[in-house]
């Protein structure tokens, strides 16, 4: 090690100078070092850039008045107008409330759901039963929502089963699919019944993961059933769960469009505006592709806003995150 | 217009997925959905099936052409035997045929010069047999004389795949268009020019080339002009509209009578739903429902704005001036009309969310005993697959009752007419450019509207004998292969709509003139050769606000003063700028 | 290699309590017991309505109510459905869309996961970004299918793998649980001299069967269930997909009586029944495959590794 007789700061520095010479490769020498990895990596990328970023400079018609026969070239450029347009539009910030709403009981309630019912399933001793399980709780995920809400409306509608029963028996009729006050729990309920049995499947797949030897440990010293799934089984699967949050809240704004379409006739656009059906009705219906655009720079801003906070506040728990 | 959705368009012009509302739901495309309403517009219900019934054995096709007619031409032939023919008694009536009629040739050998034409066309049916296996494509292509490739598109991504294909640039040889479905698009296209002005092939002299073009009526090519020009060849499509049928077997049950006013007529649907008319000792009967998403997707069984007078979207007034239905006190009165009925419990409980194929099935399962759809549903009991043979299936009892406007409506009950067409197919631009090419299609599209009772007319409907179609009792019935091969392969045009009933002959005189009484009082809405910016961006918008605000005045959420409010914001909206437009467009 | 693996003994858990487990106490027991009933009720009920409408005739569907069995079953709508070959041929068309999809959506989501889950290369973390971006912001129609056409791939079936060949989102969920593989494992096999492919193919890969298995389920059924691009993408309607066609049936089944029908004797199936057998034939092929990849993500395959 080289000692000069400069002061010390100087003198560390040059040390550690060297010592770094001596020791980290530099940018080229660890790309030289990784060259195999960049085979695995250069196709998938070059397939982003391709499919994905290209036409993603498509989005330049947010700030057109596009039109599809006149093209990228000719369609007039009109700056931030779209923008202008939808903030001050009125049913805008209605669909917007309405879909942080929802999003926000989707998150407390739709999010654990199949988190529960997966930890159920897992503590069923049985395999056959607890494959069966799992896959009688998958069916509803493959109907198509016309078909869940005509089900629904079968059961819970004004017609529908529950109504029946009750009018032979001489009581008041409910009002469940039709009440704009009930929309989002109905909402959400929907959203749960359809998805729970599919979404278990990643957890369940996460939970093969935590070593059986994990267990056996905690049973030694004397932890029951709720100590094992506090200090083995969530902590087993919390990465997987930190990551779905955080994924989902770069969705935030997106609950989805058909459940909503179909209802919102009977319950009205005050309860079942969302943003999905909201572009709908003005941007591809009027035609309004750049409008369209506009709201999907929006919610794409808004989603990277939220993913990047998410993120770090898991990093700051000492999670991994997303990146 | 019933407007029509276009779903998946939303995933992919809006930036987002379709939403994770699990956990996982795999951030691809939801799961597929069928349609949640099936077509308002009428499709046609002229010419249904000819069926097994004890017919004349209609001769083979005799060859008539004239030696001066032009080659690859039609011929103008008059349609069938005098026998049997119930002519039209007024322009927009149908003709009607009692008998199958002999066939007579109508076109003189080939419309296209060879090569290929492309067609995007929409489809409501599953996609035909493909070519190689299908012998009634062939057949097709080697009488029109080119190869036929149709774009098969269905109805639901019919919007989307019209705006990739203009976008993509070159567009196919011919193109359908139906603002119907897809207003704002389709107009902002023709308008920059994306297809050709037809008008100098399609008027005066240069249409008479095409004889059955020729015989199409003026309001036909009148009501689907665009800024004063021909864009398009139109579908033709039966002009009169609808009207409301009723339980007729109810009525007798419950000891009413038909409807003579506005106040028995509410009564009449009230009692459907209180009265017990079934006799099941339940109570699981109601009055009506309803179907659509527009202004008239409350009145879709049309017992309400058709009985004021409402006019049809807009109203002309003396001094030119025009005033829109929302502002009418028709409309007012209208909708009142139909609160009371909700209020009183006349509504089935589930309408504010029916779908189409809901109401349609609760009228036919008998839960409700008012409805409307097209009117070939209606004509008689014996036709399989209508509305009436199916309701008569469930209950043998059943009769229905047409309820016209002038009856509970009085002197000024008014029907809606229907443009007469459905949908028109243009030519794009750039094929536009040669001349000869233009002629060539048209020969096409021309020989795709045969008159009935033509050979042409038997082989677009029934393909070829024995292999679409076999010959029983001298009556053609097609079976499955035929409808595979058939599909929608030349669904962009058809020949003039006529009342052709074989399972019930008898059906067709009273057919007719009930066809008659409908176009007698028949309005047109009156902007729809009219040119507004305005409309073109808003209609979808307002058609949408139109329908909120209906319902929630009349499932009782707001009080009928909420109107008042509804119409000041449908001004503010765009609908005061969409008035003058249409005014200074009126006004020449 | 081998060592490495070696020293992480797999062990399948069959039926049976694990050693570790209690058996649980009565409440327990009958909590979870109703708990389960009742899940089990409440997602069944729908399948079973929905084959029975499937197997109604038009009079049980006109009679209305709760059908849990057709008391005059029928087999119109799904003949209706079957005749003409139609569906036959889209089946084929969607079972090798599938098979093939599947097989090159996975090899290479798996490929840039794995590049992706070292910390060690440089630009990996670009690469990320890169993709995370597309989570957020997604390209729209209209340029989507511009690029289709110009990259020549209209009416190909490469247009119905290739856009969306990599999702970012199963993408993020594969290198998460790369990642989490422990990495004394890699380490060990690195230090045998392994090369990075042969951690991937023996360390990786092998540990990774549940996660593997259902990222395959996903973009298998993704494949089964699409359609749109199909649309925007194909305009010969001969190689359209399952999915496509069924709905055509719907469709067709609830317009109205179009201008010429089949023989009166035979009126086609109420609108009900041919939706319902559309969701059987479309969703019965995945209820077949799911069983044989359901035991990877049900199964522990992870044990006592560690202590090296």
């Amino acid at each position: 090690m080289a000692t000069t007789t400069t002061p010390d700061g100087v003198q560390a520095l040059q040390v550690s100078a060297t010592a770094t010479a001596r020791s980290a490769p530099s940018l080229a020498q660890r790309m030289a070092r990784e060259r195999w990895m960049y085979l695995f990596i250069i196709p998938g990328a070059a397939y982003f850039v391709i499919f994905e970023y290209l036409p993603l400079l498509g989005n330049v018609i947010a700030f057109q008045d596009f039109s599809p026969f006149l093209g990228f070239r000719d369609s007039p450029f009109i700056g931030l107008e779209n923008f202008r347009r939808l903030f001050s539009d009125a049913d805008f910030k209605l669909a917007l409330v309405n879909t942080l709403q929802i999003e926000v009981l989707q998150l407390i309630f739709a999010f654990p759901a199949p988190l529960v019912l997966a930890l159920v399933l897992n503590s069923i001793v049985s395999a056959p039963v607890k494959r069966s399980m799992q896959s009688i709780a998958y069916l509803p995920h493959f109907l198509s929502w016309v078909i869940v809400i005509a089900l629904w409306q079968q059961v819970f509608g004004g017609a529908g089963f529950v109504n029946q029963l009750l009018r032979s028996q001489g009581l008041d009729t409910i009002n469940i699919m039709a009440n704009p006050d009930l929309a989002k729990p109905l909402f959400v309920l929907q959203s749960i019944w359809k998805e729970i049995g599919w979404g278990t499947i990643i957890f369940l797949a996460a939970l093969t993961r935590i070593e059986v030897e994990l267990y056996e440990a905690a049973v030694v010293d004397g932890a029951g059933g709720w100590r094992r799934l506090w200090h083995v089984t969530l902590p087993g699967i919390r990465s997987v769960i930190v990551l779905l949050l955080i994924l989902r809240l770069g969705h935030m704004l997106s609950v989805g469009f058909e459940q909503y379409f179909l209802q919102r006739g009977a319950l009205g656009p005050q309860a079942a505006e969302v943003l999905d059906t909201f572009v709908y009705f003005r941007g591809i219906q009027g035609g309004d592709w750049g409008f369209a655009a506009a709201v999907g720079l929006v919610r794409g801003v808004v989603g990277t806003a939220l993913i990047v906070t998410a993120n770090s506040v898991a990093k700051r728990f000492g999670e991994e995150g997303i990146y | 217009m019933a407007m029509r959705h276009s779903r998946r368009a939303l995933l992919r012009t809006t930036l987002g997925l379709t939403g994770i509302t699990s956990l996982l739901a795999a951030c691809a495309p939801a799961t597929p959905a069928s349609p949640t309403s099936a077509p308002v517009a009428p499709k046609p219900t002229s010419a249904p099936p000819p069926a097994p019934t004890t017919l004349p054995t209609p001769a083979p096709p005799a060859a008539t052409a004239p030696a001066t007619a032009p080659p690859g031409g039609s011929l103008g032939t008059p349609t069938a035997l005098a026998e049997g023919k119930l002519p039209s008694p007024a322009v927009g009536v149908p003709d009607g045929f009692t008998m199958m009629p002999k066939l007579l040739k109508s076109y003189d050998g080939k419309p296209g010069r060879g090569g290929k034409v492309t067609v995007f066309t929409i489809a409501y049916q599953p996609p035909p047999v493909p070519r190689d296996q299908n012998q009634m494509w062939q057949e097709l292509e080697k009488r029109l004389g080119v190869t036929w490739e149709p774009i098969i598109t269905p109805q639901p991504e019919y919007g989307n795949k019209s705006a990739a294909l203009i976008a993509g640039g070159n567009l196919p040889d011919l193109f359908y268009l139906n603002p119907g479905q897809n207003a704002a698009p389709q107009y902002k296209a023709m308008d920059q020019g994306a297809f050709t002005d037809l008008t100098a092939y399609l008027t005066g002299e240069a249409l008479k080339a095409y004889k059955n073009l020729s015989t199409f009526p003026d309001y036909m090519w009148n009501n689907v002009k665009f800024k004063n020009k021909i864009i398009g060849v139109p579908k033709p499509l039966q002009r009169n509209g609808n009207i409301a049928f009723y339980r007729g077997d109810w009525v007798k049950k419950l000891g009413l009578d038909a409807p003579k006013s506005m106040d028995v007529l509410h009564d009449l649907l009230v009692a459907f739903a209180r009265g017990d008319p079934t006799g099941s000792g339940q109570k699981d009967t109601w009055g009506l429902g309803r179907y659509g998403t527009d202004w008239g997707g409350w009145d879709s069984t049309l017992i309400a704005f058709n009985m004021f007078g409402t006019p049809f979207n807009w109203r002309k007034n003396p001094d030119g001036t025009l005033t829109h239905q929302i502002e009418t006190d028709e409309f007012r009165m209208g909708i009142d009309f139909l609160r009371r009925l909700y209020a009183d419990g006349a509504f089935h409980p589930d309408s504010a969310g029916m779908t189409f194929a809901q109401c349609q099935g609760a009228f036919i399962g008998g839960k409700i005993g008012a409805h409307s759809e097209g009117l070939g549903n209606f004509y008689s009991p014996t036709i399989a697959s209508t509305v009436y043979f199916k309701m008569r299936q469930a209950d043998p009892n059943a009769e229905l009752v047409g309820l016209y406007p002038t009856q509970a409506g009085g002197a000024k009950g008014v029907t809606r007419n229907t443009q007469g067409s459905f949908g028109y197919t243009a030519i794009p631009a750039a094929v536009g450019k040669d001349e000869e090419r233009v002629k060539e299609l048209l020969r096409i599209l021309d020989y795709l509207a045969p008159p009935f009772g033509s050979e042409e007319w038997f082989f677009l409907g029934y393909g070829i004998e024995g292999v679409d179609h076999q010959v029983t009792n001298g009556v053609p019935v097609l079976n499955e292969r035929g409808i595979s091969e058939r599909g929608d392969l030349t669904y962009i045009m058809a020949g003039l709509p006529t009342l052709f009933i074989p399972q019930a002959p008898d059906a067709v005189a009273p057919a007719q003139k009930m066809a008659h009484e409908i176009l007698k009082i028949g309005i047109d809405d009156l902007s729809w050769p009219l040119y507004s910016a305005t409309d073109i961006a808003k209609r979808a918008e307002l058609n949408q606000f139109g329908f909120d605000s209906m319902t929630a005045i009349i499932t009782g959420r707001q009080p009928l003063s909420a109107l008042d409010d509804a119409i000041k914001e449908w001004k503010s909206r765009g609908g005061e700028q969409t008035r003058k437009e249409f005014e200074q467009a009126l006004a020449g | 290699m081998a060592t490495a693996l070696e020293r992480s003994t797999t062990v399948t858990v069959t039926s049976g309590r694990p050693a570790w487990m209690e058996p649980p106490g009565p409440p327990e027991q009958v909590a979870k017991t109703l708990f389960l009933v009742a899940i089990a009720v409440v997602m069944l009920f729908p399948f079973v309505y929905v084959v029975a409408i499937s197997f109604s005739s038009a009079k049980d569907v006109l009679a209305g109510g709760l059908i849990l069995w057709p008391k005059n079953p029928s087999l119109d709508a799904y003949q209706a459905i079957l005749r003409g070959g139609i569906v036959a041929r889209a089946l084929l068309v969607s079972t090798g869309l599938a098979v093939f999809g599947t097989a090159a959506k996975m090899v290479a989501t798996v490929a840039l996961a794995y590049g992706l889950s070292k910390r060690a290369v440089p630009g990996a973390k670009l690469v990320l970004f890169l993709v995370l971006g597309t989570l957020l912001f997604r390209p729209g129609l209209i340029p989507s299918y511009l690029l289709v056409k110009n990259l020549g791939l209209i009416d190909t079936y490469q247009s119905l793998i290739l856009p969306g060949l990599i999702s970012a989102f199963y993408l993020v969920i594969l290198r998460n649980f790369f990642m989490n593989i422990p990495q004394e494992l890699i380490e060990a096999a690195r230090l045998d001299g392994g090369s990075d492919w042969q951690v991937l193919w023996h360390i990786v890969l092998p540990l990774s069967k549940a996660v593997l298995a259902v990222i395959a389920l996903f973009y298998g059924v993704d494949i089964w269930n699409a359609f749109f691009n199909a649309v925007l993408y194909l305009n010969d309607a001969s190689m359209w997909p399952v999915q496509l066609v069924l709905r055509q049936y719907v469709l067709q089944g609830s317009a109205m009586a179009s201008a010429i029908t089949l023989d009166p004797n035979q009126p086609p199936p109420p609108a009900q029944t041919l939706q319902m057998a559309i969701v059987v034939v479309a969703t019965l092929p995945i209820l077949v495959v799911y069983p044989f990849l359901q035991r990877y993500f049900t199964r522990g395959v992870l044990s006592g590794a560690i202590k090296a």
